[in-house]
């Protein structure tokens, strides 16, 4: 039997996807030659791989994500941060780094309470995520606002090959860092354009599990600044 | 992991501070605006009356048990009310288990004092057999979500609780008393009573403050009216102060949202 699925399906625990030659992903179990699913999710098949991509769930490191962190203490030997996740990260002198001019490091000390953006360079089940902020882009975030969505809903905020972040860079503001772990920060010029952009991700964590999703949320985009607009005028008249 | 709500982030705090000055805030609502509420009785069929209410994402669920006993010696002629609050660990990832905390016996305290001092209930007409037996109204609390503001919701929830209390009608012979199956009535209440909290961020007054809200907080005032718009009782809590001016501009704000409240609880009662 090929796979018991379109790609995408919405699949339940314990549902039967694939039989046969196929090996289990993420979100998926394999007994026998047959494939499970272990969550409820869509399922996907690449290759002979079949996994389940969460339809909610917490935020679980991996190495190589950046991340976004509110600093929980702080003390010369390093740093702990909350990273929205089942385990609360590490910053060491050692990473706390930031590569200066003529490649001098300079050592950075975050207060407690600052938020940060971060990159995991390290974590396994036996010590907890290690950070660095030694990377163009990375550091502490200053202003702006914070708002958070559901962790399994950040890929689709970036989109296809970054479609949709760009289309919102574009439209609304180009400072804009998304965390892996759903954490986003952004700053913009104004109100306006801050309610648009807070509207326009509810939006995107909402309708995450459906399809056509960048080119609605042009419309949407499209008819809020129309609206707001609108609403500016008819002040001034 | 509690620290981790303990702490609040820098970024936040601006924000919540910059937009306060600008009149708004980060849901959306104005300084003076009240989230939604949603009131239900009769969710909890075992009790002897219930009600649930949701405010925001606020969620609190408030039982009355009934039970006969002795009242107390100064005041044999009058029913027992007895309020308890539990903050279920599962509402917020700061509340733990185990015995009621300072935040829990303040809770009970604030609802408690606007239901005695509004006298909505005649605790003479609990009375039984004066000086032998009344009934003891056992109100409990209970937290389920917390979204802030538990001291507006706890008691728009226990009012709708004891509104939906029924009692059975006694027999007394003697000293006797026998309980008539299948008559049960309501308690006679007078008027309602709203609770309003009011949190001070800054030099600015903001009503009905949500959890992140409450964490930025400098103080906070809650003010409880009945419906003629009489004071009740008022509680100030949280480490700031409050000027004279200040009070009497959270009354008024306050009084302003208790008609919000009022109109909600009179779709229940």
């Amino acid at each position: 039997m090929p796979v018991n699925f379109e790609n995408n399906q919405i699949v339940s625990p314990g549902e039967l996807l694939a039989e046969g030659d196929y090996l289990s992903g993420e979100g998926s179990f394999k007994e026998g030659n047959k494939v499970y699913s272990s969550i409820l999710g869509l399922a996907v098949l690449k290759g002979k791989v079949v996994s389940v991509i969460p339809l909610q769930g917490p935020y679980y490191p991996k190495v190589g994500d950046i991340v976004i962190g509110k600093v929980l203490n702080s003390s010369p030997a390093g740093m702990r941060i909350d990273i929205n996740s089942l385990y609360s990260a590490a910053i060491f002198p050692s990473t706390a780094n930031e590569t200066g001019r003529r490649g001098r490091e300079k050592f950075i000390q975050f207060d407690v309470g600052e938020n940060i953006i971060a990159k995991i360079i390290s974590f396994d089940r036996t010590h907890d995520p290690i950070l660095t902020v030694d990377e163009e882009g990375l550091g502490k975030l200053v202003g702006g606002r914070i708002i958070k969505i559901h962790p399994t809903r950040v890929p689709r905020v970036i989109g296809k090959k970054g479609s949709m972040i760009k289309l919102l860079k574009e439209e609304l503001t180009d400072r804009i860092k998304i965390g892996q772990n759903g954490l986003i920060w952004f700053s913009t010029s104004n109100d306006v354009i801050e309610d648009i952009l807070v509207a326009v991700l509810r939006k995107i964590e909402r309708e995450a599990h459906t399809s056509g999703l960048t080119d609605r949320v042009k419309e949407t985009i499209k008819k809020l600044k129309e609206e707001k607009l609108n609403v500016i005028r008819g002040k001034n008249t | 992991m509690s620290e981790v709500y303990k702490i609040v982030s820098e970024i936040e705090r601006n924000q919540i501070i910059a937009k306060i000055a600008k009149g708004k805030r980060l849901d959306g609502r104005s300084l003076d605006e009240y989230r939604p509420i949603k009131i239900e009785t009769g969710i909890v069929s075992k009790a002897d009356g219930s009600a649930k209410v949701e405010l925001g994402d606020t969620k609190v669920i408030v039982g009355v048990k009934v039970e006969l006993g002795a009242p107390f010696p100064d005041t044999p002629d009058e029913g027992v009310i007895t309020l308890g609050a539990e903050l279920l660990p599962m509402a917020f990832p700061t509340f733990e288990p185990g015995p009621p905390n300072f935040d829990a016996i303040e809770l009970a305290r604030v609802v408690d004092r606007g239901i005695r001092h509004s006298d909505i209930i005649d605790r003479k007409q609990l009375c039984i057999i004066p000086g032998k037996k009344v009934w003891i109204l056992f109100v409990d609390i209970y937290v389920l979500d917390s979204d802030g503001n538990l001291f507006d919701a706890s008691s728009m929830a226990a009012l709708a609780a004891l509104k939906n209390l029924r009692l059975p009608d006694v027999k007394v012979t003697g000293e006797d008393v026998e309980l008539i199956k299948d008559s049960m009535k309501p308690i006679p209440l007078k008027g309602k009573l709203a609770a309003v909290t009011i949190a001070k961020v800054g030099d600015y007054l903001i009503v009905d403050p949500d959890s992140s809200e409450e964490r930025i907080m400098d103080g906070r005032i809650t003010v409880a009216f009945n419906e003629e718009g009489k004071i009740c009782a008022i509680q100030k809590g949280g480490e700031s102060s409050f000027r004279y001016q200040e009070i009497q501009k959270a009354i008024i704000l306050a009084n302003k949202s208790s008609e919000k409240i009022f109109s909600e609880l009179s779709k229940v009662m």
